[in-house]
């Protein structure tokens, strides 16, 4: 792991952090640094705790035992308005785009920029879109500028990831987490999604954990692999590292038990 | 004017499970109830000196109707009424819409106060609730009936009328939006609220869109219902149409009379045709939507702010000059009245309990009888009022119109007449609701006798060879289940507007509440007060349990 310059501090920071559901322990003990400015794929069969992991950082998920830290600051303890500012600087992305299918792709972009908004200029907004051209300039850039006006029903999956995208261009945020961004769509798309994904995220120096079902996907985008098995670290390394044995270990529970589980 | 509107017929109706001998006996009972409660005064129809007094009342109505009142003046009078009245539903329904708004963001689980997963707090809980009660307040309290507590604070006209609308309408469109938002998964918020936006932005950006089409349908049918409640409104002091009908009838002047009930009605049916056009349009530029660009979704949000400003506007202009002309003292004193009357409102005395139940039994007597004879008078006349079973066209023709007129008419005007003719009493009010909710029923079933396949019927028409037997073995089991249903809905309906018939003059808790507050009787008017609200509650729950689709709330 490389070492970090005292001005910046990690964008991700698990210490002893433990977690468990019931009887199935979903975080033993782990401890885990991301350096800012590195892009780190998360895998795992479905059901081994990544989304876990991700609600951890954004404090929506208490731990047990142990600390979290996002951007130097603990989520599990802040509230309120300070929450608030630590999450504007952490962007999502979710499997499902989380677009509010109501609205037009203008105005879904625009949300990113609803926390630095006041009230009035928010509800202004929703009538009559403000920053329209920030809202074009980051459909641009994810390639969907003929869009803006589209209301969300009318694009397509693939579209709709990247108007979420665009609306993480528009939020600006110092760390990038994505939880399964892409399960939802074909293997070319998905690849796409992902190349853009992380090539907005360095083109700013911005972090990102993006946590992926499928191997396959890892590519040569990302910067370092964490694999996640039993609550434990199964693998953490750059990608090259990890070899198909390893590969088939991880995901030999997924096909004993018969398929992914919750 | 109602709509008649169809009920669905619930699949797993608490009704369905039970035999229909046992359902007949519980129906006999309540009506022998209903009857014997609803002290019924039918003297008028035995004793001849009451009853050539009512016919030349009647009489005197009916030389009016073919003359009523087409002065100039008249008519330029009317026309400045009916602009009340409209101004009176636009101005109170523009600050409902807030009103519920804010009321309904309290208190949805999807609002402003709800559970974020292991963040929601114990007093968040509280005010929720404490929401959702003061929703059932405004809502169980007629419009009428806050007119009336209003009066006495800002004085007989128009005011009293907004706030009596803005107050109840309030409370029945934060019921209607809170389940709009309540409907939404939660999970639509949370990746709003992950990305650091605070509660009401992302309540605005995330629930908000996603229920716009109900919302505005629901609040355009709810302006709808305010142009005609607050001629009602007016009936009790709220200024406009309503005030001047009562006033002429009081001086026995049918003429003017009939001229104000033609202006009523133009009202009533022009409200009811713009409604529908504003439900066109916006239904269309829905479906437009996705096409236009941004400059020209802009143009049209810029053209329907425009014609919102122009609507409110105007309506405020034109009742500002008698805004202030109820005021009789200063604002200190008004003040203090009105915490005299709501603090005697809120320390009810129930020792008028057992008199504000005999007047809520007579309520729903009224109710009962006249959905019963409604829907017996319109299960005999369905079959020649249907265009297939009928036996002759002319007869189905003036059938169909007859329930047109008696349908188009609201409740609240057939009581008033008939109140002027029978005098005060419950036998007017049942007789209104039964007269509006026949002429309804009546069309929903012969609408529904002719949506059997007619090849269906020929088949038993061969084979039995009379109308009678045809109807009664291929219709009638075909039709019941609606009928019954329909018929159940429009109990729901008559019970509510049961008690507003008791500001006009029929009789039970609406005329004892009004009576009392009239005579200053605060503290038995709060009791009355807590009967409504608890009739309403009732009503909700009964209504749920018998599993109905509702099709309209409040």
């Amino acid at each position: 792991m490389s070492k970090r310059p005292e001005a910046s501090p990690a964008a991700v920071r698990l210490r002893a952090a433990s977690l468990a559901f019931g009887q199935r322990q979903i975080l033993q003990d782990l401890d885990l640094e991301i350096p800012s400015g590195q892009a780190v794929a998360l895998i795992g069969p479905s059901g081994v705790g990544k989304t876990s992991l991700l609600r951890v950082l954004t404090g929506a998920q208490a731990l047990q035992a142990g600390s979290a830290e996002l951007l130097g600051e603990n989520p599990q303890t802040l509230k309120g308005a300070k929450l608030r500012a630590l999450l504007l600087r952490v962007g999502h992305l979710y499997q499902n785009d989380a677009l509010v299918p109501g609205l037009r792709a203008v105005h879904n972009v625009l949300v990113g920029r609803l926390g630095r908004w006041s009230l009035l200029r928010s509800i202004i907004s929703l009538i009559w879109p403000r920053d329209v051209e920030l809202a074009r300039a980051a459909m641009a850039r994810v390639g969907l500028e003929d869009r803006l006006a589209a209301p969300i029903s009318n694009l397509s999956g693939g579209e709709r990831q990247r108007v979420a995208l665009a609306r993480l261009l528009v939020q600006n945020p110092e760390l990038i987490l994505a939880d399964e961004p892409v399960a939802a769509l074909d293997p070319r798309l998905a690849r796409e999604v992902i190349e853009l994904l992380v090539g907005l995220a360095k083109e700013e120096g911005r972090s990102c954990l993006v946590s992926l079902h499928d191997w396959e996907i890892v590519g040569p985008y990302f910067d370092r692999v964490i694999a996640l098995k039993d609550g434990r670290w199964f693998f953490d390394g750059p990608p090259g590292d990890f070899l198909p044995e390893a590969l088939a270990e991880l995901y030999v529970d997924e096909k004993a038990n018969g398929g992914p589980r919750a | 004017m109602r709509k008649p509107t169809a009920v669905r017929v619930p699949e797993h109706s608490a009704l369905g499970r039970r035999s229909p001998a046992a359902l007949l006996l519980v129906l006999f009972a309540v009506l022998i109830w209903a009857a014997w409660v609803g002290d019924y005064d039918l003297s008028i129809f035995f004793d001849s000196t009451q009853r050539s007094a009512a016919l030349d009342r009647l009489g005197s109505f009916l030389a009016a109707f073919v003359s009523p009142e087409l002065s100039g003046d008249y008519l330029a009078r009317c026309l400045e009424l009916a602009g009340d009245t409209l101004a009176i539903a636009c101005l109170g329904t523009a600050l409902a819409v807030l009103g519920g708004l804010a009321l309904a963001l309290l208190s949805s689980s999807n609002g402003l106060l709800g559970g974020v997963p292991g963040r929601s707090s114990a007093w968040m809980r509280v005010l929720r609730e404490s929401c959702r009660l003061l929703q059932d307040i405004l809502r169980g309290v007629p419009d009428f009936a806050w007119a009336v507590i209003f009066i006495p604070l800002v004085g007989l006209g128009p005011a009293a009328g907004i706030l009596a609308i803005f107050v109840n309408v309030s409370g029945i469109l934060a019921r209607v939006y809170s389940e709009l938002f309540d409907a939404l998964p939660p999970s639509r918020l949370e990746p709003l609220r992950s990305a650091g936006i605070g509660r009401l932005p992302a309540v605005l950006y995330g629930v908000l869109p996603n229920v716009r089409s109900p919302l505005l349908s629901f609040t355009l049918l709810r302006w709808e219902c305010s142009v005609r409640n607050a001629a009602v409104i007016g009936a009790v002091g709220g200024g406009g149409l309503g005030s001047e009908i009562i006033h002429r009838l009081g001086y026995g002047e049918y003429g003017k009379v009939m001229t104000v009930m033609v202006f009523l009605l133009l009202l009533t049916l022009g409200s009811d045709q713009i409604s529908r056009l504003v439900r066109t349009a916006f239904g269309e530029a829905d479906e437009r939507a996705a096409s236009w660009g941004l400059i020209e979704a802009r143009r049209r949000v810029l053209r329907l702010a425009a014609c919102i400003v122009f609507a409110l506007g105007l309506s405020l202009l034109w009742v500002l000059p008698s805004l202030g002309s109820g005021h009789r003292t200063g604002l200190w004193e008004r003040l203090g009245e009105a915490q005299r009357i709501f603090g005697d409102l809120l320390s009810p005395d129930l020792g008028y309990l057992g008199q504000g139940l005999a007047a809520s039994g007579v309520t729903l007597s009224m109710a009962i009888i006249a959905t019963f004879l409604a829907t017996l008078a319109a299960a005999f006349l369905a079959a020649p009022a249907s265009r297939i079973l009928g036996h002759s066209a002319w007869l189905g023709t003036a059938l169909r119109f007859a329930a047109t007129v008696s349908r188009t008419i609201p409740e609240v005007f057939w009581a008033l007449l008939l109140v002027s003719f029978l005098r005060h009493g419950s036998l007017p009010g049942m007789l209104a609701l039964a007269l509006h909710s026949g002429g309804l029923l009546l069309r929903l079933f012969a609408e529904s006798a002719d949506a059997i396949p007619s090849r269906q019927l020929d088949a038993v028409r061969d084979a039995s060879a009379s109308r009678a037997k045809t109807f009664v073995y291929a219709v009638l089991p075909r039709v019941a289940p609606h009928w019954i249903a329909n018929a159940f809905f429009q109990l729901e309906s008559n019970l509510r507007t049961s008690i507003v018939l008791g500001i006009v003059g029929a009789a039970g808790l609406g005329f004892q509440f009004k009576y009392a507050f009239e005579w200053f009787r605060f503290r038995e008017a709060g009791t009355y007060l807590i009967l409504m609200v608890g009739f309403a509650f009732l009503l909700d729950r009964l209504s749920r349990s018998l599993g109905f689709a509702r099709a309209r709330l409040g």
